[in-house]
């Protein structure tokens, strides 16, 4: 009987053991590397090509493309899901392949002051440099493009898709573009010379020098300004704050067409103090001019337990924007909210009548207001 | 601590033990039932998080009871018992005040917990309380077979399982209707309190006497002294003001203010704020303008919306509203305004039984549910409600469901997800059309479904704000339907109330946007195994079967209620009540009877048991199909939750009479493994088995296992008979 309890002993002993061992060695794994969704990547595909924008280390390759600064080993990937490398280069796995790609009104990005009522060819590949806990698109910003059904569109396919549906615009959005920036950089040189124009619709995460080759082929540029507040920014969205105001900047210096959204999330992002600084902020900034949308949430993704922001709240937020300077502020996702048509910033007349993603009147004359004849910021033809 | 000297003493003594075992019960099933009820709103009310948080309930409590083994000498005097059963008294109170905090600790603000998430955040609420019960249950019985050196194990069980069947029924059935849960808690604390106050003036000195009582006061005053309920429900809402709560069968109903806004929760879930113009309006014009003349319309849920004001646009429409939780529609200080229009006809029944029993015909059917991600929704979107609407319709009728919209892109988790529903509701109705928007509207019809559903709004309805031309292109809706509707895959098997695949992949795809931490698992499956080992032998593996058996269909059964009446939030009170009762029936019952003592009789208890649970599953299934009067149904399923329980509970007193160790080890090892098999039955069955095979493979499982675990024990204690030879 001792026998049998001593052996059961040690039995339990080098079970114990092991299950440490597992353990441990999963803890281990788990601190070692605190990004588990960072996976191994086998093979390099048709929709892969040489990245643009890293450097050799010595613990691997550096991505200097993004403010994440990913250091990515060999059949690795990077936190975008698509920077991956192989053979000691870096490639682009979004390259010519969107597992998004329709037709939308440009209204819909938001573009209030950009060609109003064009239609916009609009494509979104997998992955993002973010990872915002109220995301809209999580399925396809939270995964590689190895996991989504993609449409095959090089960039000469897709300017040819765009001037067969007779789009005056192409817009890269619904997940990151910086992420397939070398899709969205070959295929605005394209569009260019075709006359068509090129919008961004962006996070704004991105470095100085890859912001500043392709701001050289933007027309335009819709900024999510999350918050204005850091620690909401690595808490919410895991980023950080100051290299979207640093992209701001830039776009502005070289003359991209800039609006900006801010999603306005009851207990994230709608104190009024920090919507107050926010706003100060663009002013002093020279950006008072760039149209502010201030958009009503609604539970997203993980941020499921939240209630849609207050309408009142989002009245506020304007007024607020308003009162700081900014000259065009916007309320998104309440429709038929007065707050969607355009007033003259020096007369104060209503000079689009917007509703909706059509315009009932517009009374932006080349490019000046029909009334006192002062220039309207925008892009209007 | 010698034995006791006279038998007057040691009836009085054991008089005074049976009554700590009873409170012993009453605080674990009034403390299990109100924290996993408050553990599902914590939780999202997903009926995964009762099998996870009972499964590491019982885990918990096997850990503490062992553990307890390691503590006797430390702890086995009668003060000290009463001293942590004291303790015990309030930690149901600290553990539900406690869980909000601790939530809000580890996740961010708004954030729905993923199922990691879920696991630890229950094992860390849980712990103090179960662990100390478990604990509390050992050196009880240690304390008893010091006083009295006789193994009263099977006594101190039985009364622990009467104690549970007593409090079960007056605060879980009676109680709970008429207090939240704070309250309830408070007065379980001051009911107790009495008692060990009168156990302690009548056997101990009074300084011992005095701090209790002390101690018992001052609790009672903070626990009455503020309303905690609404206190945790405003913490909980990120500081929101609630200005409506209340329990009602189906789950807890939330209204609060925020800048000018109301807003509606149940179970701490967002439903809605007050007039969504967009979804309503997407919702009811989408289905309305599909029939030539909508005139009678039958509405199940969106009512805080506002649904009902564009309803109500169609004047010729005669409306039957319901919701699935009537609760919403029972209190007029919150009903939406046009809920009281007179051609509103409010329903103040469950919807399903509603659309069972009624005999009008409707032109139009709005399902404005959420997707079915519990057990409870998925009953809108299976095959035999359809069958049941269907009924209910003619030919020209349309029927709408919203599923979440696929925003830009349909991915294959989402793709399988409107399949099984969009492929479910083909099956009776000859056209579906899917009309991308806030939401993606699954239309049925047996005639014609028109995609154009702008400007058909625009010529029917004048005062729309969102469904109209200037947001909605028709030829881009047109196109994004057409884009949907060819990713539909239509070989995907047909939804079922038994067979649930919605709602399974609906938790595939939960789990789809949460990241996984394997160690979780590893070290809650490496514990598991570990205190099997530690307690392994035939015997007490077979009552590790009978835990695993009964608690696993304990949890199926409670499953079925939720499936078959969506009322789980309430009756889980008095199903766990009756299971309790059940074991203190069983358990008494062997104490008095000389059938089965030995291991024959242990195995042929084990047999029985994996027979009912296949019954179990047999008559809930065909009660599914008959469906007889409700009351009939509850007789039955409670009858099958006796059964279970009575064997369970004759198997224990059975088992502590087989066990050769000392007591405290056969208390502790006994209870454990009965608490452990629990768990992880649960967590086996109901987590993994049920979802991926089905009630009837789960039931299959189980009788095999119970069958082998027979064998095993019939065949060891024949060898250890021939050994003894």
């Amino acid at each position: 009987m001792k026998n049998i309890k001593h052996t059961r002993r040690e039995f339990m002993r080098r079970c114990a053991v092991g299950a440490c061992g597992i353990f441990l060695a999963d803890l281990f794994t788990f601190i070692r590397d605190p990004k588990p969704h960072q996976k191994k990547t086998e093979k390099l595909w048709k929709w892969s090509r040489d990245a643009m924008y890293y450097e050799k280390t010595t613990s691997g390759f550096r991505c200097l493309k993004c403010p994440n600064g990913c250091v990515i080993g060999d059949k690795q990937a990077g936190l975008c899901r698509n920077r991956v490398v192989f053979g000691g280069k870096m490639y682009s796995i979004a390259y010519g392949n969107p597992c998004a790609a329709h037709i939308d009104p440009i209204e819909k990005k938001p573009f209030y002051h950009f060609l109003p009522t064009a239609k916009s060819y609009s494509v979104g590949v997998a992955g993002c440099n973010l990872a915002c806990l109220n995301c809209q698109n999580w399925q396809i910003s939270q995964v590689s493009p190895l996991e989504t059904q993609n449409y095959d569109l090089m960039p000469d396919a897709l300017v040819d898709q765009a001037k067969q549906y007779k789009c005056a615009t192409i817009a890269y959005t619904y997940s990151e573009p910086i992420t397939f920036y070398e899709y969205v950089l070959d295929t605005s040189k394209l569009a260019r010379k075709q006359g068509i124009r090129n919008l961004f619709k962006s996070n704004g995460y991105i470095c100085e020098e890859p912001l500043r080759e392709l701001a050289g082929y933007l027309d335009g540029a819709n900024i999510d300004l999350k918050s204005f507040d850091d620690d909401v920014y690595r808490r919410l969205n895991a980023g950080r704050l100051e290299p979207v105001l640093k992209t701001l900047k830039i776009l502005k210096e070289n003359n991209v067409w800039v609006e900006i959204t801010n999603l306005l999330i009851p207990g994230w992002s709608d104190d009024m103090a920090v919507i107050k600084k926010m706003c100060e902020w663009l002013v002093a900034n020279g950006l008072a001019d760039c149209p502010v949308h201030f958009s009503r949430f609604t539970p997203m993704y993980k941020l499921n337990r939240l209630s849609s922001t207050p309408v009142a709240t989002i009245e506020k937020a304007c007024e607020t924007a308003r009162k700081a300077g900014i000259q065009y502020v916007y309320i998104g996702n309440v429709p038929a909210h007065p707050a969607e048509q355009t007033y003259c910033h020096s007369c104060g007349k209503m000079i689009i009548d917007r509703r909706g993603y059509a315009i009932l009147k517009n009374d932006v004359q080349m490019g000046k207001c029909r009334f006192c004849q002062k220039p309207i910021p925008g892009v209007w033809s | 601590m010698g034995a006791l000297r006279t038998q007057e003493n040691r009836a009085f003594a054991e008089r005074r033990w049976t009554v700590i075992a009873f409170q012993l019960g009453m605080i674990g099933i009034v403390g299990q039932i109100v924290v996993i009820r408050e553990l599902m709103i914590l939780f999202s009310g997903n009926e995964l998080v009762i099998g996870i948080t009972m499964a590491n309930w019982m885990i918990l409590t096997a850990v503490g009871s062992i553990a307890g083994r390691f503590a006797v000498r430390s702890f086995a005097s009668e003060k000290k018992w009463i001293g942590l059963m004291t303790l015990l008294n309030l930690l149901p109170s600290l553990t539900v005040i406690g869980m909000h905090w601790v939530k809000i600790r580890w996740l961010p603000y708004g954030v729905d917990p993923g199922i990691d998430d879920i696991m630890i955040l229950s094992l860390v609420i849980l712990f103090p309380f179960c662990f100390l019960s478990g604990f509390v249950f050992v050196i009880g019985c240690a304390v008893v077979f010091e006083k009295c050196k006789t193994n009263l194990t099977g006594l101190i069980y039985s009364w622990e399982a009467a104690g549970s069947a007593f409090a079960g029924i007056l605060f879980n059935v009676i109680l709970i209707y008429f207090l939240p849960s704070i309250r309830l808690l408070a007065v379980l604390f001051i009911v107790n309190g009495i008692l060990l106050l009168w156990i302690i003036s009548s056997a101990f000195r009074r300084r011992f006497l005095g701090i209790t009582a002390v101690f018992q006061i001052a609790a009672a005053v903070v626990l009455l002294g503020r309303d905690w309920d609404r206190i945790l429900r405003e913490y909980a809402l990120g500081g929101q003001k609630v200005i409506y709560y209340r329990d009602t069968p189906y789950g807890n109903l939330t209204v609060t203010e925020q800048d000018g806004q109301r807003n509606y929760y149940e179970n701490d879930i967002w439903i809605g704020s007050g007039d969504d113009v967009q979804q309503n309006e997407e919702t009811v014009h989408f289905a309305m303008i599909q029939h030539p003349y909508p005139r009678r319309v039958l509405a199940i849920g969106g009512s805080v919306r506002g649904l009902a004001a564009e309803l109500l646009k169609y004047e010729q429409a005669e409306i039957d509203y319901a919701e699935i939780n009537p609760g919403w529609l029972k209190d007029t200080a919150f009903m939406h305004a046009s809920l009281f229009s007179p051609r509103i006809n409010i329903i103040p029944i469950e919807p399903r039984r509603f659309v069972r029993e009624t005999e009008c015909f409707y032109d139009v059917v709005i399902i404005n549910l959420p997707e079915p991600t519990t057990a409870a929704l998925n009953r809108f979107y299976t095959h035999e409600f359809i069958g049941e609407l269907k009924r209910r319709t003619d030919e020209k009728s349309v029927i709408v469901f919203g599923l979440t919209s696929s925003a830009d892109y349909l991915s294959g988790e989402k793709r399988k997800a409107h399949s099984v529903i969009t492929r479910t509701v083909s099956g009776f109705f000859r056209r579906t059309l899917i009309l991308p928007g806030v939401k993606d509207y699954l239309l049925a019809s047996d005639s014609p479904l028109a995609a154009d559903a702008a400007s058909r709004v625009e010529k029917k309805i004048k005062d729309t704000k969102y469904v109209n031309t200037f947001y909605i292109q028709d030829d881009w809706l047109q196109r994004r339907s057409e884009y949907i509707h060819s990713m539909m895959d239509w070989s995907v098997p047909v939804n079922h109330d038994f067979r649930p695949l919605a709602y399974f992949d609906q938790i595939r795809l939960w789990l789809s946007s949460a990241d996984y931490r394997a160690w979780i698992y590893i070290l809650t499956a490496a514990v598991i195994l570990a205190l099997i080992i530690m307690n392994f032998d035939p015997v007490s593996f077979g009552l590790l079967m009978a835990g695993w058996t009964g608690a696993t269909v304990e949890v199926l059964l409670l499953i079925a209620f939720q499936i078959l009446f969506a009322n789980v939030y309430f009756m889980m009170g008095l199903l766990i009540t009756v299971f309790m009762a059940g074991l203190a029936v069983g358990s008494r019952f062997m104490m008095e009877s000389a059938r089965f003592r030995g291991s024959g009789g242990f195995a042929g208890l084990q047999m029985l048991l994996g027979a009912a649970s296949v019954l179990s599953v047999a008559a809930v299934t065909f009660l599914a199909v008959w469906m007889p009067a409700q009351a009939v149904i509850y007789a039955v399923i409670i009858f099958l939750m006796m059964v279970i329980a009575v064997l369970s509970g004759m198997m224990f007193t059975v088992s502590t009479r087989l066990s050769e160790t000392a007591v405290v080890k056969s208390a502790s090892g006994l209870y454990g493994m009965d608490l452990i098999g629990s768990g992880a039955g649960v967590m086996v069955m109901t987590i993994l088995i049920y979802p991926l095979w089905g009630l009837w493979a789960s039931a299959g499982i189980l009788f095999l296992m119970n069958g082998l675990c027979a064998l095993l024990v019939f065949v060891y204690s024949k060898r250890s008979r021939d050994e003894k030879h």
